[in-house]
């Protein structure tokens, strides 16, 4: 199982930038699903940290750099992908921001309006043949099961076939990460029996995140977030770093 | 590590790790590529 962020929309504020916003809008969901809902921020804060502010579409590099200033969280740009290689990425827990060409899913029910052209979308993880992704530009719609092969199609043809153009964002199952100190529970949610406390700066073995009970987040707001430690305990988001 | 059967597996641990350490899809300086990632500007559908 794998935390899913809320899904999130370029439209979402409307800003001035809303129309070119697709990358920002992937790179906060990327945020938040890194850092398990503890770093939640739109694509207006992801814009505002652009390194080289310019009219148009956000490149992938800049892209990222300017979600590490934004919220800390390092996505990694790859170029010409394989798919095989891509899917490999999902499955091993990494989320992704995805370059794709919109003329491969017209006609579809996973079409972006009428929009024909390049775009960017969000995938969150892999389940059999399909991806879980979010669409930035479709506002009201959540994540989807896009079949595999479909996200394949539009990313090929964005690139000319050479390959997959994608933002890696951190893998966050079965992975190693560092408590801020603070207490665990025996379910995942807040009003649950307190098993513990971890301390700061202890190193903790993450088996899993997953959706669970709210907890408030520093950008004002609830998120969901929660890791599986050994032992079946849980920590909220915000207490591994 | 885990006891999910629905988690990674060290081989898939492996694999990612070995795509993401390849330099052939490393970005290189001034990569046109990167350039391409550039999206368009798309009309509200609220």
């Amino acid at each position: 199982m794998t935390y899913q962020p809320p899904p999130q929309a370029q439209f979402r504020p409307v800003t001035a930038r809303s129309m070119d916003d697709c990358v920002p809008t992937c790179c906060a969901m990327g945020a938040d699903r890194a850092t398990v809902g503890a770093k939640v921020v739109t694509h207006q804060t992801i814009r505002n940290a652009d390194p080289t502010p310019a009219p148009g579409g956000m490149s992938y590099q800049d892209a990222v750099v300017a979600t590490q200033r934004a919220t800390g969280v390092v996505g990694q740009v790859r170029f010409f992908l394989p798919p095989a290689d891509t899917l490999a990425l999902l499955q091993a827990g990494h989320a992704l921001t995805v370059s794709i060409d919109t003329h491969a899913t017209a006609g579809t029910k996973y079409a972006t309006g009428t929009f024909r052209g390049g775009h960017s979308v969000y995938a969150n993880a892999a389940v059999g043949s399909t991806a879980i992704v979010k669409d930035p530009g479709r506002t009201t719609s959540g994540f989807e099961a896009w079949p595999w092969t479909l996200l394949v199609k539009a990313a090929m043809l964005r690139s000319g076939q050479r390959g997959m153009n994608v933002i890696v964002w951190p893998d966050t199952e079965g992975v190693s990460r560092t408590s801020v100190g603070g207490p665990y529970y025996d379910k995942p949610y807040r009003s649950s029996k307190v098993m513990g406390s971890l301390a700061k700066g202890q190193k903790v073995t993450v088996t899993s995140t997953f959706n669970g009970g709210g907890w408030p987040n520093l950008s004002g707001g609830t998120s969901m977030g929660w890791y599986r430690l050994p032992g079946d305990v849980y920590v909220p988001g915000s207490g591994l770093r | 590590m885990t006891d999910d059967p629905n988690q990674p597996t060290p081989a898939q641990k492996a694999a990612a790790k070995a795509v993401l350490e390849d330099p052939d899809y490393l970005p290189e300086p001034d990569d046109p590529r990167n350039e391409a990632t550039r999206d368009e500007a798309i009309e509200g559908d609220d």
